[in-house]
């Protein structure tokens, strides 16, 4: 994990999602201000934030350091991967059903948009850094 | 409200012919989720034939070789080109295959002209190898046979076009070596030639038998017997099985048996206790293989069977709504599909070792892959038993009035089940894939060769393709998610 690639990520998808979650309450017609779709954005993505940076912490912790399992091509990232998946929906889908008291269906949709936009950044940074690095 | 129930009826009436087989409503969705999931999934392998083996061929084969070659073969390029070629044009093939499928499907419910032509009518019975299958399984047989033929098509160019290799390191080639120690095995130029051609012979003719077959029929009687799904399946594998332990009793008669060694030239093989055990398995294998045949010939239900009631359908506990059903077949086809072509991709390109720990029974490929498949399988099975999908489907429809656009498509409320079935399966698949094609690259360009520069390249253009599919899975969820709504 790089630290700088999640931190960079972070404030992208912050500046994204809040434009769509804005955009998706106003076609709702639901009435909500800004500042409740960046309330809902930022509780989302920090816990997401911290919650990948610990589970790398204890990846590394465990598995590299006391049973000396090399974690950058293995099947653990990939579990890691679509674990971090799922937790991302459900987190998401609860964090706004709890600010926007609307139903889980009503924020699938939106949130399943953030999470492939994140995907999508995430593999765009990757192959930037990467080609960068090559270079 | 007149007009409405008249388009309705109309709906349901409406018969949908492809390949001029006649579809009711559930064999129309099958085929949906189907097209669907190659529509879908086609476009990545042929990304990574484009992006990954072409580039490769273009960049470091082709170049390398106009650069020296007096040291290369002289077929060298057409070895390296031809199969990625052939993998295009089939890829390509199966795409059309798709694409025209799922236009038909969604154009059907469009149109209201009915054109007059010769079509198989659903109410018939065939006689395939002496077993009397139903109309939907002889479609069954009809799509297995076309799908079998191209397959083998495939096997049969790349041996010819590799003429020095034969058939490769393939399951047809590892069933004519026969082990004699606990890291050898024994095998003649004659057999390794001969036997993997003569199996895909015999399998492409019976392919081409059955794809006609499948085609003609007789008058069903309501009280007609035909196969159960399960049995015939069971029928299929189990005579391909046949077929495959058959040729390896063969290769074991022509190595160490004298009179049969001498009538084909092969100088003989003293039998030792590897060889005896390989034989006795084989053996047993062909003997079970000839049992599960027999017995599928038995296992017959009655054509109209009485209809089990929708509410005694449960999944390990789990109690089938039609939506939960719909949604649960879709991922089993997708994953189903999936899982089988790797394994036998896996097992017929590359093979499966047959000396040493592994053997060609006891293999831990069959171990990962058979159970997965099964698996799959089990819910299909039981969702399409008894007409219990036509029964989700009716209930699907009977729910409440819904329909949406698709890409100018219009879906009904089923499709846009089936649509958001599909592609919540399809999100997970790509995830991976995008994760998989990630680390690839990392691992790639952490030791890259000068001459693979080109890969710079080619991984972004694969997670392209892999995100443009996700955008297109996402529309897909958010255009048709409201029709699982109760």
């Amino acid at each position: 994990m790089n630290l700088m690639t999640e931190l960079l990520q972070y404030i992208l998808v912050i500046i994204i999602g809040i434009l769509l979650v804005n955009w998706y309450v106003r076609k709702k017609g639901w009435g909500y201000r800004f500042r409740t779709s960046l309330y809902f954005i930022l509780w989302w993505r920090t816990a997401i934030l911290l919650i990948v940076i610990v589970m790398n912490f204890i990846l590394e912790l465990f598995l590299g350091t006391f049973l000396h399992i090399d974690l950058s091509y293995n099947i653990f990232q990939i579990l890691l991967v679509i674990l971090i998946f799922f937790i991302n929906v459900l987190l998401g889908v609860k964090i706004f059903k709890f600010v926007y008291k609307q139903d889980a269906q009503e924020s699938l949709v939106i949130v399943l948009i953030i999470v492939v936009i994140e995907l999508i950044l995430e593999t765009f940074l990757f192959y930037v850094f990467l080609i960068l690095e090559s270079f | 409200m007149e007009n409405k129930e008249g388009q309705d009826a109309d709906f349901k009436s409406s018969q949908l012919t492809l390949f001029k087989f006649e579809l009711n409503r559930s064999q129309t969705s099958m085929f949906l989720i189907l097209s669907l999931i190659g529509v879908f999934m086609i476009p990545y392998i042929l990304a990574g034939d484009v992006f990954l083996n072409l580039f490769s061929f273009l960049f470091v084969s082709l170049p390398s070789y106009l650069s020296d070659p007096s040291h290369y073969h002289p077929d060298y390029l057409i070895y390296n080109f031809y199969p990625i070629i052939i993998n295009i044009i089939i890829n390509t093939l199966f795409l059309t295959l798709s694409i025209y499928a799922l236009r038909r499907i969604l154009r059907n419910k469009n149109t209201k002209t009915v054109t007059k032509r010769k079509t198989i009518n659903q109410e018939r019975f065939v006689n395939w190898f002496g077993l009397k299958i139903s109309h939907g399984q002889s479609l069954f047989i009809f799509i297995v046979s076309l799908v079998g033929m191209i397959f083998l098509f495939q096997l049969f160019l790349e041996t010819l076009l590799y003429p020095e290799f034969g058939f490769g390191f393939g399951l047809l080639q590892s069933l004519c070596w026969i082990p004699e120690g606990v890291n050898q095995a024994t095998s003649h130029e004659i057999l390794l030639e001969n036997v993997p051609l003569a199996i895909v012979i015999i399998l492409f003719l019976l392919c081409l038998s059955s794809l006609i077959i499948a085609r003609r029929g007789k008058p069903i009687k309501p009280s007609k017997r035909v196969m159960k799904n399960y049995s015939l399946l069971i029928f299929i594998v189990s005579f391909v099985l046949l077929i495959l332990s058959a040729a390896r009793v063969f290769c074991h008669l022509a190595l160490f048996d004298p009179e049969i060694a001498s009538l084909l030239g092969i100088s003989v093989n003293a039998p030792n206790q590897y060889q005896n055990e390989d034989f006795l398995k084989t053996l047993s294998f062909f003997i079970i293989c000839l049992v599960l045949m027999i017995t599928s010939f038995f296992l017959k239900e009655k054509n109209h069977e009485e209809r089990k009631k929708f509410d005694e359908l449960m999944w390990f506990r789990v109690q089938l709504k039609p939506h939960r059903a719909v949604i649960l077949l879709s991922c089993a086809l997708l994953y189903i599909t999936f899982f089988t072509h790797f394994y036998i991709y896996y097992i017929f390109i590359m093979g499966i070792a047959i000396v040493g720990f592994l053997s060609l029974y006891l293999n831990l490929i069959h171990f990962i892959f058979i159970p997965i498949i099964l698996f799959c399988y089990y819910p299909i099975g039981k969702i399409l038993n008894n007409h219990r999908f036509e029964k989700i489907i009716e209930n699907i429809d009977n729910l409440r009035d819904y329909k949406t656009k698709w890409f100018g498509f219009n879906l009904s409320k089923t499709n846009s089940v089936i649509f958001l079935s599909v592609s919540s399966g399809l999100i997970f698949l790509y995830i991976f894939q995008l994760f998989t094609t990630n680390m690839s690259a990392e691992m790639f360009f952490t030791d890259m060769a000068p001459y693979y520069f080109f890969m710079i390249f080619s991984f972004p253009a694969m997670a392209v393709v892999i995100c443009l599919i996700l955008v297109v899975i996402i529309y897909t969820i958010k255009k048709t998610l409201p029709s699982i709504k109760s």
